[in-house]
């Protein structure tokens, strides 16, 4: 199902995973995401960049989030906010796959 | 009915490298190909002989590519174009004439057609170059063959390119990107006639070892605006290079050329206009991603292993190698501007 049709407490319990035909290099202002199926490039602020780093490290939504929360003193409903909706446009884009977690 | 077009699978495989010691099958003797020389980090032998191109000598055994007469069953110049290739470029004259067309077939192999220079044809290793109706003199030819034959067997063989002319300063390579017609060969050529040797003229080839970002020499011809020539004095305009033949441009063999591969010390994007009053280096702190992906030469190239490759390198130069905004009026000559960015890398590289 598509993420953006999940409910934010489906897409905590998911389990993150960068697919195969993505790669991503960190630059110093922003970090650049190449779809391979596509040959598109992506571009992400650092922000962004540390999250996609938090999300392949943890490799689950919600550690990313807690993480985030609390390395940049964030409630932890912002910090789901904004992980969730960056991991909905990041899995419509083809750049990142979300599973439930058994 | 169109021809039938030779299967992929046939094709890289039709001369391996090492059929140059032990022939098989088809393959041609190895007296015929006895033209060799490097350019872009390849190592071409060659049925023809081609400028800068030595007959007899070896080369070494890293990234090998045959340039061969194009057998007839592979042959492209007839070939109409299909629904499943995919034309990545077509210039024509105001006329209509066909100047250059590039594809790139079903079959992986990629062909550059200039129809009064010659036509190529690359397989999709990029191991072998297949040459058909080549034009005299050689020098037309060799302009298909320089500014995208070669450069699209670099790509396949895994280096990265740049739309950038580079010299060799104090040992190290300095690459200027910039769009067509702003003067990066003109900086380059004037640099040259300085006394630094020319690496290479529109299309930089870059590789990562070792950590490093390791320029490799292109071929030694710079084709060269007519009016940035003028004002030599007659000695220094033979010390530059011969004149192999004009057309909108002049072009040379460059003399005085880098030979080996070196560190790529810096990158500058080189920018001219009416607006900018005066000559300014300025560090791009921090560099922009999109501006060194969009100074990469032969885009149309998109293997998975090029598009990461190029995202690698890009990362690699913003990472290590300083990158600086040159802007310059257009007020300064070519020759002013190779002494002021002389003067200044001499002083930076120090």
């Amino acid at each position: 199902m598509p993420s953006e049709l999940r409910s934010q407490e489906e897409i905590l319990k998911s389990r993150v995973e960068i697919p195969g035909h993505v790669v991503h290099r960190s630059f110093v202002a922003e970090t650049v995401i190449l779809n391979l199926n596509t040959g598109k490039y992506h571009g992400v602020n650092p922000t962004g960049g540390y999250m996609l780093e938090l999300l392949e490290k943890l490799g689950n939504v919600q550690q990313a989030v807690e993480t985030l929360a609390s390395e940049y003193a964030l409630s932890l409903e912002d910090a789901t906010k904004d992980v969730c909706d960056f991991c909905v446009e990041l899995e419509r884009r083809g750049l990142l796959l979300l599973t439930p977690r058994a | 009915m169109p021809p039938a077009t030779p299967r992929m699978s046939a094709m890289p495989t039709v001369y391996p490298t090492h059929d140059l010691v032990q022939p098989v099958g088809s393959a041609p003797e190895p007296a015929r190909i006895g033209w060799c020389f490097s350019a872009f980090g390849l190592h071409i032998m060659s049925e023809v002989g081609v400028i800068g191109s030595e007959h007899g000598r070896s080369t070494p055994d890293t990234h090998p590519v045959l340039m061969l007469q194009s057998p007839n069953e592979l042959s492209v110049a007839d070939r109409p174009i299909r629904d499943s290739d995919t034309l990545v470029i077509e210039r024509h004259t105001y006329a209509g004439d066909l100047v250059m067309r590039v594809r790139r077939l079903d079959d992986g192999r990629y062909t550059v057609e200039a129809p009064n220079h010659g036509t190529f044809s690359v397989t999709p290793d990029g191991a072998t170059i297949f040459f058909e109706q080549l034009r005299e003199p050689d020098w037309l030819w060799h302009r298909p063959l320089v500014a995208q034959v070669l450069p699209v067997a670099a790509a396949l063989r895994g280096f990265e390119l740049f739309h950038a002319s580079a010299v060799q300063l104090r040992g190290r390579a300095i690459g200027f990107v910039a769009d067509s017609g702003t003067g990066k060969t003109s900086l380059a050529t004037h640099l040259n006639v300085r006394g630094a040797p020319l690496l290479t003229d529109d299309v930089l080839s870059l590789e990562l070892r070792g950590g490093d970002v390791i320029a490799h020499p292109g071929v030694s011809v710079a084709n060269i605006a007519s009016d940035q020539l003028d004002g030599l004095a007659p000695e220094v305009r033979a010390r530059l290079g011969a004149e192999l033949g004009s057309s909108d441009k002049i072009h040379l063999v460059v003399s005085n050329m880098a030979t080996a591969p070196m560190p790529l010390a810096a990158l500058c994007f080189l920018e001219r206009s009416e607006q900018i009053r005066e000559l300014e280096f300025k560090p791009a702190d921090p560099p922009d991603p999109w501006s060194l992906l969009k100074a990469t030469f032969t885009p149309h190239v998109v293997t998975p292993s090029r598009l990461s490759r190029q995202l690698e390198v890009c990362a690699d130069i913003a990472a290590h190698v300083p990158v600086f905004n040159l802007r310059a009026p257009l007020g300064l000559t070519a020759a002013e501007l190779a002494c002021e960015v002389e003067t200044w890398f001499d002083r930076t590289l120090a």
